[in-house]
């Protein structure tokens, strides 16, 4: 053991690999700060120019959005009560569905029930919008104009039934797994209590699992804030305020989408309009998304302790 | 506890009542789908270029330009969101910079894609000139599925016990030997999972590459990332919004092409998962 | 071992100075002292929470890949400062090797696990007597000779423990760091792991952080005892468990704390 006496030799060279991981592992990192940064900075900035030319306290009072009339009006209120409509319609049909399949799945359904609908739930997840939009648009609103016959072609009412449908996996997968967070313990004393399932489900399991359901609904809302194909094939283009649901509307997204801004010249009042309705969009699903994601994140410290 | 009387109270019922509905609603969807595009495949249909007449439109250019975009996105999103997860967990403070880029890559995973399409006009096809390229549409759609890759990434490596770290440096292993050696074969079944989840969301979208400027009549296929911007998924928009003069049947092929497709790059995920799988052990 | 008595008495293998250890506002070590003389077994006992892992991982630097780790004072070896600035943290750990509580094993053979080692150190020599020689040191060898190739994870724990052990000798340290090596295990197993330790002495110098007041007296040579990050009392083992000069060792021998 004569080696045993060696002092430390000091800092050894490193095979190339190891001394290249760093920095090469860093350049990734700095590219996708960069890309971040891009991504925002972009809009920011071509926000502010729009500002420049645009008041935006007109941009956010005025009620009429005509962007490429003679005398252009920039009132991004009809786009917004669009938005809201959907998001809003959406919700109403998938929070009670969503809801309800979660409580089945979770606390009623067989093994081959749970398989099959999480099967289902999943296939659902992976459909590509588009195809959502095309089937609002040629399959629910012929249905709806045979019920309502005075129904336009494009109305947000399908929308709202095809957006709804898309956001279902969302709320019914992040809705399980708030039910999941549940101590089981809590149905087993119910249940010995002598109450039926579906009593200690809507009176026990549902409010303590109220926030993880919240942020469930908040993080689908987000998604159909910003959903674009279904409400462009389906919702129409007229971007006019309207409390109905079977005439048209035009979201934030389908404007973005719709205006075949490929071709609009950058540095135009028009072009940044896309910018800023973008902004908006951004705005208000980051918002959605950020509660969401904070209500998730409580209830996750509050289980932990 | 799941007995026999599960069904008894009338919540659950009515819960029964309901899933059943949304089962009736998929399978009815699926059923619409199918039927409609059979009648618009042709024997040409997966290869033909698109046409004005619907009896005779093809989805071949489309199809060739999604199998682009997917590799390029995939080529560009892969090793740069691995990349980041593994330096922001391996080798950054956990303080400071990379906590704020972490946090604002997390936030960005719930932007809207439309949003993307509008960065990407003005940095990738007007910033940087590309035009409305294939290869713009790639790099926009990498950097719409970036997040998740980080996301889903981060979350694989933090989840490989920290007892395989410390056992590989205490043997004197640099930390570049630890993560190749350790970490990245225990972490690699999720980030494949994770990552290719995000691929085939990306190569499903429509809205950004529509504000790109995507293309939805072009007479042939797409030979390099150079070529017109086209995909499958705007030639289902454009298609759809020609129903009304016999192209209901043709955007429905094509919406059930777009779908074969994005299941079949699902397969390939779970495959390459198992081979991950089965070689870490 | 050519050196001299003396000499080996007068540079202590190990050597902690004023080594203080903090994880955030916990104080894990306080101004702990200690030098521990080549060739022989120090063991460290103490209540769990006391601070014997962290000494033993303070030994070979591995509390500096915990966040929010704070250093203070020297670690000396072989009379070198462990944390001085031409002083590589791999050669470190390859010098002064660590087996954990729990045994870690690589989700690989029972070959690469032994080989992990040597190959990041980019060993030259031949790979298949390195690791048929530390499998035989540890007892091993006879029982897995047939199929070295299968997943380390089929193996018992006594045996995934001895597996551990035979990993770090593959690196051929001068020190061995053994936190709670035996607490997973069963009395069987424990008995092989000890006359393993004890045949190791020697020609190792072995620091044994234990739960077993019996383990360190029949084991080692120095006993340290740990309680809240202090180091109350450290000398002979013999010495220290017949003759306690602290209140607080007495207390802890003669099982008033737990």
């Amino acid at each position: 053991m004569t080696a045993a006496r060696m002092p430390l030799s000091g800092r050894r060279a490193r095979e190339p690999a190891d001394r290249l991981a760093r920095p090469v592992f860093l350049a990734c990192a700095v590219l996708t700060a960069g890309i971040v940064v891009a991504v925002v900075g972009v809009l920011v900035l071509e926000t502010a120019r729009f500002f420049g030319v645009v008041s935006p306290v007109r941009f956010f009072t005025e009620t009429s959005w005509t962007p490429f009339a003679e005398d252009p009006r920039f009132g991004i209120l009809p786009l917004l009560a669009a938005t809201a409509q959907i998001t809003a319609g959406a919700a109403v049909f998938a929070v009670p569905a969503g809801l309800m399949t979660a409580v089945y799945l979770e606390h009623y359904a067989g093994v081959r029930t749970e398989r099959m609908m999480a099967a289902v739930t999943m296939a659902l997840a992976a459909v590509p919008t588009v195809v959502f939009g095309y089937l609002a648009l040629t399959l629910v609103t012929p249905l709806l104009q045979r019920l309502r016959p005075g129904t336009e072609a494009f109305n947000g009412l399908a929308a709202c039934l095809a957006v709804g449908f898309m956001i279902l996996p969302t709320v019914v997968v992040l809705t399980r797994s708030a039910l999941r967070s549940v101590p089981a313990a809590l149905m087993e004393t119910g249940l010995a209590l002598g109450a039926t399932r579906g009593r200690v489900v809507a009176r026990v399991l549902i409010p303590s699992a109220a926030p993880g359901i919240m942020a469930a609904v908040l993080l689908a809302m987000a998604r159909a804030a910003g959903e674009t194909m279904i409400v462009t094939l389906a919702a129409g283009n007229q971007a006019q305020l309207t409390w109905s649901p079977l005439e048209g509307i035009r979201t934030l997204t389908a404007f973005i989408a719709l205006s075949s801004l490929g071709d609009a010249p950058s540095g135009t009042v028009r072009y940044g309009a896309f910018f800023a309705v973008s902004a908006v969009l951004f705005a208000v699903t980051w918002g959605l998304h950020a509660t969401g994601r904070f209500l998730m994140s409580r209830r996750r410290a509050e289980s932990a302790a | 506890m799941r007995g026999a009387k599960r069904h008894r109270d009338r919540i659950g019922t009515a819960c029964a009542v309901m899933t059943a509905v949304v089962a009736a609603a998929f399978l009815a969807m699926a059923a619409v789908l199918v039927v409609r595009a059979w009648g618009a495949v042709g024997p040409g249909f997966l290869f033909d270029p698109s046409s004005r007449v619907a009896d005779r439109a093809g989805i071949g250019p489309a199809l060739a330009g999604t199998l682009w975009l997917a590799v390029l996105t995939a080529a560009f999103a892969f090793p740069v969101g691995v990349g980041t997860a593994v330096y922001l967990e391996e080798y950054a403070p956990r303080t400071g910079l990379a906590a704020v880029v972490g946090g604002a890559v997390a936030n960005l995973a719930g932007v809207p894609s439309v949003v993307y399409g509008v960065a990407g006009l003005a940095l990738f096809v007007r910033g940087m000139g590309m035009g409305p390229t294939l290869l713009a549409g790639g790099c926009t759609l990498a950097a719409l599925a970036l997040p998740t890759v980080i996301v889903t990434a981060r979350t694989a490596i933090r989840a490989v016990p920290r007892g395989l770290r410390e056992a590989a440096f205490s043997l004197g292993a640099t930390r570049w030997q630890v993560v190749r050696g350790q970490v990245l074969p225990a972490a690699a079944p999720g980030i494949v999972t994770g990552s290719c989840a995000a691929f085939t969301r990306a190569a499903g979208e429509a809205a950004p590459l529509l504000v790109l400027g995507a293309v939805s009549f072009m007479t042939f296929a797409p030979r390099t990332p150079a070529d017109p911007l086209t995909s499958l998924p705007t030639q289902v928009f454009a298609w759809s919004a020609r129903s009304q003069q016999d192209f209901a049947a043709v955007a429905a092929g094509a919406g059930v092409a777009l779908l074969l497709l994005l299941l079949a790059m699902n397969l390939v995920a779970r495959a390459v998962h198992r081979r991950v799988q089965g070689v870490s052990p | 071992m050519s050196d001299s008595s003396s000499e080996r008495a007068a540079v202590p293998v190990l050597a902690a100075e004023d080594l203080t250890v903090r994880f955030g506002r916990r104080t894990a070590l306080a101004n702990v002292a200690i030098a521990v003389p080549r060739g022989r077994v120090v063991s460290v006992i103490g209540p769990s929470g006391g601070g014997k892992t962290t000494l033993l991982r303070a030994f070979n630097r591995l509390n500096e890949l915990t966040p929010g780790v704070a250093t203070t004072g020297t670690v000396r070896f072989n009379g070198v400062d462990l944390h001085g600035d031409e002083v590589d943290p791999v050669e470190v750990r390859r010098r002064i090797g660590m087996v954990f509580q729990q045994a870690t094993l690589f989700p690989r053979s029972i070959f690469d696990n032994v080989a992990f080692g040597p190959r990041a150190g980019g060993y030259g020599g031949d790979l298949l007597e390195l690791v048929e020689e530390v499998l035989d040191a540890v007892g091993l060898w006879s029982e897995v000779a047939e199929d070295p190739d299968r997943p380390a994870m089929q193996l018992s724990a006594g045996q995934q423990q001895r597996l551990c052990i035979a990993r770090t000798l593959a690196l051929r340290p001068e020190v061995l760091l053994l936190d709670e090596p035996t607490s997973a295990l069963d009395p069987a197993a424990t008995a092989r792991i000890e006359s393993l330790i004890h045949a190791l002495r020697g020609d190792y110098t072995i620091v044994l952080a234990t739960h077993g007041r019996r383990q360190a007296a029949r084991l080692s040579d120095f006993t340290a005892y740990l309680a809240g990050g202090e180091l109350i009392e450290y000398g002979p083992t013999e010495a220290l468990f017949t003759n306690p000069r602290d209140r607080r060792t007495e207390s802890y021998l003669t099982g008033r704390i737990a």
